[in-house]
């Protein structure tokens, strides 16, 4: 596999360099990222206090209080580090990592101030599932105040946009995972964001931004209240998953509701760059993009197979049309929200919710999983394949929405499909040592990995994950977190966390 | 391969697939022959079918082989027709032979080929909801299937494969012993003539062993070793290794299915006077060490579930070793034990997942993935680690001290990701049938993999039976797929296409041209 452009210095932004309380700060990626991590929960806890107020206000003070401890968190930081310059390439993905895990971090304190769970480890699988956009949940919400609910939405709104810039601004530089890159740099028929990094992050928030507020205004228009439209249109849009209500969209019992979600999920599953290029009027990309039309591809059949299988045990109907793709969207695009009980379904229908679960949404959006991306790979190289049996000399180019893919990208494609595998089994492997039946831990592993949430078994849509046992639950975490940041980054930060243990040992 | 010359200059139509189908069929006959004696031998009343099928097989293949030729060029697409053609044709005349003798009714042809198609693929899933009701010599015809697939798989891998450069195997060109000649028809018999000496000592080795042991006839005995050396996993009693209630033979068997996973390019050397073959060779080292490892964790997992350790060593050692060697024996016994893997913690099972997937190793009898490949892909991953630390660097992929050429790489991981594709499609169309998942899902992996049993309820206690009828023509296929290494399978009907087109093209030809006829 080759790399490029590795060395590049990262953009580094006047305002840390200059002001210095100290006369000498110290250079660290980590540190600097981590108080600027910081600066964003602080700001974003303040906010939830606010939210908080406008109802009953029970956790208003925690919430400000943690906001502020973190803001103090963010100037003592600043005071202390600041960006080296250059900034080495090696320091970026540890930095991603150490701010995940600040994010974590915080909002586990949050929980656990606010006593919204009993024990730590329960927080901290709360945090963990709302960020990398899982879902899982391990409280019940009925019982939150309002300012927790809009926090647990707002840590999947937030959770979306950072694995949306990781994956259109930071993984591409570092070659690991080309068929990622290339779906976001162009290859696919949808040229890049934008021609600097910078703006591409700007567009990108924006897009974000925008989509979000659309999908409120659609879901109050079909009926939600105010809150709820916020909630869910903040975690329907990172493909997250969480709701204010224990029976997720089912509480509602609305058609118009739910085919406002159907195609909330859908959009926010599919590649943020296709979608912006339709946005800004250039439809081509749109037109042209084989990938948008194999993943709506696979959710029409996926639903139709669905609504056929279901169409007899659940009495037919608009409802069985609308219950089946509902689900297979939400499953497809990563996000989780549940109308009905999928596990409950015909067996028929269990192979096709594992293969839903191992493909995943579009590359660069903020759904995870596999990708249909990294799958047309795959079937390019495959079909590749065939042809050389019978040809051994030849020199084919793989080809996709009329553009060649480079050999390292392919390559790419089938090595993380096996490393996807290989962690999913010893994920499976991992729950099932704790108790759980085979159908459950395969299932479950495949959907934290894709950061889908709920999967078959005891864990369908309904299910609850409390009852797993804690190993398991622990398990769920390093899935959903290694899911979420595409794995090779967590690999190549505990590679540099082990370099510096070495060097500290030296 | 030259014919007799009964008349001279006789035109011979070039058609390698026809060729290797009527020799593939010549083959069997003197395996029905047997059999058919062994029945008429233990009063058995279907020695007429084996010999009707006998002589059916000789029929049609005879005059295939005769009057046609293999010249020296052939097609890789009539390389894999011919390969994907023979193991259909054989399929379908054991298929012929388990009607003629009963075993199935006419109406049951389905189960028949199934049947067949399990044993020519050295899967072992089987559909005889009542193994021992049939005849000694039927039986033993149906074990040979196993080991006449075994024996054609050993070549296959070692010298048609490596020479088409499916998956990646080109690495293994250096491992076949054999006329190391550019033409595939010198190689093959080659390695046809040095690797089935082997194959036959080992059966003998396995049968007198097991024959020694306590509780085995000479009959018991080569009915099990074949199917032990072709890592096959039919058995002549319906609980198979476990009828014998006995640690010996299972040990025996342990070992048996263990050798018959190595490559018998290796078994060559070393018999030929070169034993480091085995420890020098990467393979041999990881395959040993997964075998060592699954076995201690499964054991340790049955131990924790409250099953005595010395049954749970027992009962993990033989379902590790019949797994990872695609072999398929059942060790329930009636005294007792854990043999049903079906029971186990779904840990255990998740592990013994993992067994059905790798396999064993090229050039052995064993299906799946092939520890070969699993090498490769770990190697390339700890190659692209080291790659994201270090960018500039150049890192090949190497097995022993040999740079893997990056196109084998590409190669191998794109036949990996093939066999997940296929096994995920298998599994789709299984549940879409209306089996459960896990059934569904094991299932379509042990097809894929020849292992023969799968979990859920198709285990080693159960039969296939439990698949709707069309489920099993889809694992049926899929063991095909599987034991050809995929691409034959999919790649059948190109040659046969080819040459009809080619024909019309002539007609077409000759037509247009008055004078030339």
């Amino acid at each position: 596999m080759t790399t490029r452009a590795v060395d590049r210095p990262a953009p580094t932004p006047h305002l840390l360099r200059r002001r210095s309380l100290f006369e000498r700060r110290v250079g660290s990626v980590v540190g600097v990222s981590i108080a600027l991590t910081l600066l964003g929960l602080g700001v974003a806890l303040l906010l939830t206090a606010l939210v908080d107020v406008t109802e009953s206000a029970d956790n208003a003070i925690e919430l400000a209080a943690v906001g502020l401890a973190c803001l103090a968190g963010t100037s003592l930081g600043l005071a202390v580090f600041q960006l080296p310059d250059p900034v080495p390439a090696s320091r970026v993905l540890p930095a991603i990592v150490s701010s995940w895990l600040t994010v974590f971090a915080v909002s586990t304190a949050v929980y656990a101030v606010t006593g919204v769970t009993d024990r730590i480890d329960d927080a901290l699988f709360e945090s963990v599932s709302g960020y990398t956009t899982t879902g899982l949940t391990t409280v019940v919400p009925e019982t939150l105040s309002r300012g927790l609910l809009f926090w647990r939405a707002l840590n999947q709104w937030m959770g979306g946009l950072a694995a949306l810039m990781l994956g259109v601004a930071v993984i591409p530089f570092f070659g690991a995972e080309r068929a990622h890159v290339d779906s976001l740099g162009g290859a696919h028929g949808a040229p890049r964001l934008a021609p600097r990094v910078r703006q591409g992050f700007r567009n990108l928030a924006q897009l974000y931004a925008v989509s979000t507020l659309a999908l409120f205004v659609a879901f109050v228009v079909a009926g939600m209240g105010v809150f709820d439209g916020i909630s869910y249109s903040l975690t329907t849009v990172s493909t997250g998953g969480f709701a204010n209500h224990s029976s997720s969209f089912a509480h509602f019992d609305s058609a118009a509701i739910e085919w406002v979600a159907v195609a909330g999920m859908g959009i926010a599953g599919a590649n943020i760059a296709v979608l912006w290029w339709a946005l800004v009027g250039a439809t081509r990309p749109l037109r042209r993009s084989i990938e948008l039309r194999v993943y709506l591809g696979l959710m029409a059949v996926s639903a139709a197979l669905a609504t056929a299988w279901t169409w007899q045990d659940t009495g037919g109907g608009h409802a069985t049309i609308r219950h089946a793709a509902f689900s297979v969207v939400s499953l497809t695009s990563t996000t989780g929200h549940r109308v009905v009980e999928w596990a409950d379904w015909a067996t028929a229908t269990q192979g096709l919710i594992l293969v839903l679960l191992g493909i995943g949404s579009m590359g660069g959006s903020a759904g995870g999983g596999f990708s249909v991306t990294r799958v047309l790979h795959l079937w390019g190289s495959l079909r590749r394949e065939l042809r050389y049996q019978l040809h051994p000399r030849a020199v084919i180019a793989v080809k996709l929405s009329g553009r060649s893919v480079t050999e390292a990208s392919l390559a790419g494609a089938a090595g993380y499909q096996l490393l996807y595998l290989a962690v999913g089994g010893a994920g499976a492997i991992g729950i099932a040592a704790f108790g759980s039946d085979l159908l459950t831990s395969t299932s479950a592993s495949l959907a934290a990995l894709a950061t889908v949430g709920p999967a078959l078994g005891d864990l369908g849509a309904f299910g609850d994950v409390s009852a797993l046992d804690r190993g398991a639950r622990a398990v769920l975490m390093v899935l959903m977190f290694a899911g979420r940041l595409a794995i090779y980054p967590l690999l190549i930060a505990a590679g540099a966390l082990v370099r510096s243990l070495r060097e500290v040992a030296r | 391969m030259t014919a007799p010359r009964l008349i001279e200059r006789r035109v011979r139509l070039h058609s390698p697939i026809l060729h290797v189908v009527g020799l593939g069929l010549l083959f069997l006959v003197p395996g029905l022959l047997v059999s058919a004696l062994i029945e008429w031998g233990s009063g058995g009343d279907d020695e007429v079918a084996l010999l009707g099928s006998a002589a059916l097989s000789g029929a049609i293949g005879y005059p295939l082989w005769w009057a046609t030729e293999v010249r020296a060029r052939v097609a890789a697409s009539s390389v894999f027709g011919a390969v994907a053609w023979t193991w259909v044709a054989s399929s379908v005349l054991g298929a012929v032979s388990f009607v003629w003798s009963d075993m199935f009714t006419m109406s049951e042809w389905d189960l028949a080929l199934f049947e067949s198609v399990s044993g020519f693929s050295c899967t072992g899933s089987t559909v005889l909801a009542d193994i021992e009701a049939n005849g000694r010599g039927v039986l033993m015809w149906r074990q040979l299937t196993q080991w006449y697939g075994g024996m054609g798989m050993v070549v296959l891998a070692l010298s048609v494969l490596p020479y088409l450069g499916v998956g990646g195997l080109e690495m293994m060109t250096a491992e076949a012993p054999g006329d190391s000649s550019d033409r595939l028809a010198p190689r093959v018999t080659g390695t046809a003539r040095r690797l089935w000496g082997v194959y036959a000592g080992v059966t003998v080795m396995v049968a007198l062993a097991l024959w020694i042991a306590p509780g085995m006839n000479l009959y018991d005995a080569f009915a099990h070793a074949s199917t032990t050396a072709a890592t096959g996993g039919f058995s002549t009693y319906n609980s198979s290794i476990g009828h014998f209630d006995s640690l010996t033979v299972e040990i025996i068997v342990i070992v048996g299915m263990f050798v018959c996973g190595l490559s018998f390019a290796w078994h060559y050397r070393a018999v030929t006077g070169h034993p480091e073959v085995y420890g020098r060779n990467g393979d041999f080292r990881l395959y040993t060490l997964l075998f060592v490892l699954g076995v201690t964790a499964v054991t340790a997992i049955n131990w924790d579930a409250g099953v005595s350790f010395g049954t749970s060593l027992r009962d993990s050692a033989f379902n590790v070793a019949t797994l990872s060697t695609s072999t398929g024996f059942g060790n329930a016994r009636a005294s007792g034990g854990v043999g049903d893997f079906v029971l186990w913690a779904a840990s255990a099972q998740l592990i013994l997942l993992f067994f059905m997937v790798i396999g064993g190793n090229v050039g052995s009898t064993a299906g799946g993935m092939k520890v070969f490949r699993l090498n490769v892909v770990g190697r390339h991953f700890t190659r692209t680690l080291r790659q994201l630390g270090t960018p500039r660097g150049v890192f090949p992929v190497k097995l022993g001290d040999q740079a893997v050429p990056e196109d084998i790489v590409g190669r191998v991981l794109a036949f990996v990701s093939l066999y997940f594709l296929v096994t995920v499609g298998g599994m789709l169309v299984v549940t879409a049938l209306g089996t459960d998942v896990v059934t569904a899902g094991t299932g379509a992996l042990s097809a894929m993999g020849n292992m023969g049993p799968a979990l859920g309820e198709a285990g080693p206690t159960s039969n296939f039976l439990v698949f709707s009828r069309p489920a099993r023509g889809v694992l049926a296929v899929l063991m095909l797929v599987g034991r050809l290494e995929i691409f034959a399978m999919l790649l059948m009907f190109v040659a046969p296409v080819r040459a009809a087109r080619r024909r019309v093209r002539d007609r077409q030809l000759v037509l247009s041209q008055p004078g030339s006829s």
